[in-house]
């Protein structure tokens, strides 16, 4: 049976043709179709011609032909019919259980929702063959539903009957329409779900795999009427396995005994009877092809329909969760849904990312990790000015402690000194200065050495050249240190540290706005300074050219040399240019040597006053290795001031170390050649610190003083009396000025320079320096001697009153 | 914590005995798991109040390495007995041959490729039996605290 029902739902799958009639007893209604007046003539017109003109061929040939003209009408009828037939016969309780619920169709007013801008809209809902479809009843697609057209038809609702009864009236207007009806829309219900609303007791929904209804009926008796109908119909029409469409089709075996018979009473011919027989078979041998590729037809569409099923059911899942979600949010359109629904999920992102940035900024600020030491820094704990070496001259946070990596035995080098008490403030200031307009005294000396012109005290720090030179020692501990390297056979590690001290010598210069006092001839300055482990001396050998001489002696190492600066104005800057060497020797014997770079002095007149070094310095001598330095000049394009960038190269010229930093901030080193400046920042992460500036004092001078320049001037008990009387500390114009009695300071500046005008004619009489004397052979000033044992016994026998009054002086003379 | 391939740390904190004015020390353990040589290293955020060691070195396959954290002197008690400070473990395959000498800090370089196991330990105290919770009302509370958790 089913089979030949699914035939006829593809066949009738056309909502258009028109309802069938109703069914009849099988046999009558077989009998009755053929008795049709269209069919009759066939028949009757063959048996009187056979009849009248028996045994001519002519004839039969005319009524073979007549009767092909009508094949297709009768194939149409004979397929309905037969295909009726058997099912009637074989099944009839089956048969009439679907005539009860089903018949010819169910029709009726349904609401189906459009949209949010139109809603609830009302259309013409018909259930036949396992279609439902849908029509319009408002506006130009409108339909007309009557007592003819819905004849036999179910109708569910009152509005629908009422519908009915008032086309009734205008039946004879509209029959013209009522021909065919184009579906607005049709669903398939054997591939579709019924799902009744559990909210709302009027509404349904019908999911296919493509589409979804959302429909609403009168009454809730009229929805459960239409669920129930639309089950029946869906039950209708089980799902089949392949093998049940695959399965060969059985030969109908066909009888002609029957319509032998009939004719045999029409007394046709044998001979015609045995034509009619051949006929009748040839046409149902044609007909069950025609089956058998309608059969194929519909697997292939019910293998479609199959897979559409499935994705009704993957998006009824889909569904199934937004109608939830609908639920709880109390939303009843899909739309509006929708949207809530990407609002809630763009909020929740937003808020995922914000906690997920907040976590990662306490991570970072939590995971600041360093290199841990096997060594405890005792900083921390001591109280300031403790026996610890920079607590002197620096604050517990010196970048001293921050150095890492370095072995601890080599730490200790220059921190086991004992401890000076000394100042860390200037005096404060007695008089209130006034200010100098610098532009008249420059316009006045363009193109002439600085050092020859008499400025007022103004433009003075209370320090004199020959201190200054003791400044470049502030950072000793570096030679402490190389001394310990080169002990241990680090070559590379001495000449690292040798570099780091010659650059910090520079550090002290930032800021320093105000020149140092020229020193008279003769004059000397000593540091001992047993907190550093060394000993310093220096004395202004020579007036012109103007020569100062230094010495010093550390623990380990001599440091010397003769420093000279040949002063270029250019009316917007001073050039200073180096003049000498300076000399660096170990006690094992090792020397190196370097000369300091150029220094410029800018806006002299308009702006802040600064200074910057450039050019290039080499460090070279007996070691194994040699270090080059190069001090970038500062431009204006440059944001990144004060860089130092150095080699360390072995005898044959590699380079075996870099070095990168600042000169008033810091010099790191990393072993290897790093030339590559994209390299830089990649290898800062694995440079270790050589050194670090000590910290500015707290309170700062109005002359911009480190801690260490702060101690050079001053007198510290006892020591005013083991001075010479040629020390710079017993200058009175310095001392005037570091006291703040600038118009005495003036006063004495004038007199020691004018008095320095005799300087030229002493040495033209062969003056020579007290404690300093020249190499032979060569115009570098060597240390001579026996100043520390003269300072010991307090004899200064030969060294004169050079900051006394003249008349001291003449009496010198005589 | 993470899950360590390479090291087994114990504990998983360091915990101080904490005493006023005196050094504090404890150990950790990292144990090497696997069948080659690991490096180790051991970093810390505040650098100035500890002293490790070894605070680096090469453990043999397995083979267990005792690392030896000693804290400063404290002169104060620490709020509520709670140390902020962290430690972190890092450790990386050595490769064959290299001695504990050659532990340098590029092979915990992450930009030259290696991959670095990290393990970050908390820092907590305990009180001594000699602390003498008397001497700032600080203390007083701390120990309270330390009481009811």
């Amino acid at each position: 049976m089913h089979p030949f029902c699914c035939v006829t739902t593809v066949s009738d799958h056309s909502p258009s043709m028109p309802p069938l009639p109703e069914p009849q007893p099988p046999l009558p209604n077989y009998a009755a179709d053929f008795g049709s007046a269209r069919s009759e003539p066939i028949i009757t017109r063959s048996a009187s011609q056979s009849y009248n003109h028996s045994g001519q061929f002519n004839n039969n040939l005319i009524h073979s032909l007549s009767f092909n003209h009508h094949q297709s009408d009768v194939t149409d009828r004979l397929g309905q019919r037969v295909l009726a037939l058997p099912a009637a016969v074989r099944e009839p309780p089956v048969d009439v259980k679907i005539n009860d619920i089903v018949g010819n169709g169910i029709a009726g007013i349904l609401y189906k929702w459009v949209n949010y801008g139109r809603g609830w809209r009302p259309r013409w809902f018909v259930l036949q063959d396992g279609v439902l479809s849908y029509y319009k009843i408002h506006g130009p697609d409108k339909i007309f539903v009557s007592p003819e057209t819905e004849k036999g038809s179910k109708v569910i609702g009152d509005e629908s009957a009422r519908m009915i009864s008032r086309h009734n009236r205008r039946g004879g207007s509209s029959s013209s329409c009522q021909l065919r009806r184009k579906p607005f829309g049709e669903v398939h219900l054997k591939v579709s779900s019924v799902r009744e609303s559990r909210s709302d007791d009027k509404r349904f929904s019908i999911f296919t795999g493509t589409k979804r209804l959302h429909l609403r009926a009168e009454t809730r008796e009229d929805r459960t009427t239409w669920v129930e109908a639309l089950q029946a119909v869906k039950d209708m029409f089980p799902r089949m396995s392949n093998s049940e469409l695959m399965a060969p089709t059985n030969n109908l075996a066909m009888s002609t005994e029957k319509i032998r018979l009939r004719l045999i009473e029409e007394g046709v011919s044998e001979l015609a009877i045995q034509d009619c027989e051949q006929i009748m078979k040839s046409e149902f041998s044609a007909l069950q092809s025609q089956l058998v590729l309608l059969k194929q037809k519909q697997w292939l569409l019910i293998d479609t329909l199959r897979q559409l099923e499935t994705e009704k059911v993957d998006l009824e899942n889909t569904v199934v969760d937004e109608s939830q979600r609908q639920a709880d949010n109390g939303c009843s359109g899909e739309l509006r849904h929708e949207k809530f629904s990407e609002g809630t999920a763009t909020e929740s992102d937003d808020d995922n990312e914000r906690g997920d940035a907040a976590e990662e900024e306490f991570d970072e600020e939590e995971n600041t990790f360093f290199d841990t030491r096997d060594f405890l820094s005792s900083s921390s704990f001591k109280s300031s000015g403790s026996g610890f070496r920079t607590s002197s001259f620096s604050s517990d946070e010196d970048g001293f402690e921050s150095e890492d990596d370095i072995d601890p035995s080599i730490k200790s080098i220059g921190c086991n000194y004992p401890r000076v008490k000394r100042r860390k403030n200037l005096p404060d200031p007695v008089e209130k200065e006034k200010s100098v307009s610098l532009w008249s005294m420059i316009k006045d000396n363009i193109g002439k050495d600085l050092t020859k012109v008499c400025l007022p005290v103004y433009f003075n720090e209370p320090l004199s050249s020959l201190q200054k030179c003791f400044e470049d020692l502030e950072y000793s501990y570096l030679l402490d240190r190389a001394f310990e390297y080169g002990k241990r056979g680090n070559s590379l590690m001495r000449i690292l540290n040798v570099a780091a001290f010659a650059v910090s010598g520079y550090a002290s210069t930032e800021g320093r706005i105000c020149k140092p006092f020229n020193p008279l001839l003769g004059e000397t300055y000593e540091a001992d300074y047993p907190d550093k482990g060394l000993r310093f001396f220096s004395e202004k050998v020579s007036h012109h050219p103007m020569v100062v001489a230094c010495h010093c002696d550390g623990t380990g190492w001599k440091f010397w040399g003769d420093s000279n600066l040949r002063s270029k104005f250019w009316g917007r800057s001073i050039q200073l240019d180096p003049v000498g060497v300076l000399t660096l020797q170990f006690d094992d014997g090792e020397i190196l040597q370097w000369s300091k770079v150029t220094t410029s002095i800018y806006n002299l007149i308009l702006g802040k006053l600064y200074c910057d070094h450039y050019g290039t310095m080499r460090i070279e001598g007996s070691a194994e290795y040699s270090c080059k330095l190069k001090f970038k000049e500062q431009s204006i394009i440059d944001r990144n001031p004060h860089q130092v960038h150095g080699i360390v190269q072995n005898k044959s010229g590699k380079t075996v170390a870099t070095m990168f930093g600042k000169w008033d901030e810091s010099i790191h080193f990393v072993t290897g050649d790093c030339s590559g400046k994209g390299k830089l920042s990649e290898d800062m992460s694995g440079a270790q610190l050589l050194w670090k500036r000590s910290k500015p004092p707290g309170n700062a001078t109005k002359y911009n003083l480190t801690r260490f320049a702060i101690t050079l001037n001053e007198l510290t008990p006892g020591l005013k009396e083991r001075l010479p009387p040629t020390d710079s500390r017993l200058r009175p114009d310095q001392r005037y000025l570091e006291n703040g009695e600038f118009e005495m300071a003036n006063t004495e500046k004038l007199r020691l320079e004018q008095r320095q005008r005799q300087a030229r004619k002493m040495q033209e009489r062969g003056w020579k320096p007290r404690w300093f004397m020249k190499e032979k052979g060569s115009e570098s000033y060597r240390y001579k001697g026996g100043y520390w044992e003269a300072r010991e016994d307090g004899s200064w026998v030969d060294c004169p009153d050079i900051f006394g009054h003249i008349d001291s002086d003449q009496q010198m003379i005589e | 914590m993470s899950n360590n391939e390479l090291l087994e740390i114990e504990p998983m904190y360091l915990q101080f005995p904490f005493e006023l004015k005196k050094q504090m020390s404890c150990s950790l353990y990292l144990t090497n798991k696997t069948d080659n040589n690991v490096a180790f290293k051991v970093k810390t955020t505040n650098r100035n109040n500890y002293c490790v060691r070894p605070n680096y070195g090469l453990i043999l396959p397995k083979s267990t390495c005792k690392v030896l954290v000693t804290m400063q002197a404290q002169k104060e008690v620490p709020s509520d007995m709670q140390s902020f400070e962290k430690f972190m473990i890092q450790s990386v395959l050595a490769s064959p041959g290299v001695t504990a000498k050659e532990v340098t800090r590029e092979m915990f370089s992450k930009e030259s490729g290696h991959v670095v196991e990290e393990t970050k330990l908390r820092v907590t105290y305990v009180c001594s039996t000699t602390t003498n919770i008397t001497s700032s009302p600080r203390t007083r509370r701390g120990f309270i605290f330390q009481c009811f958790c």
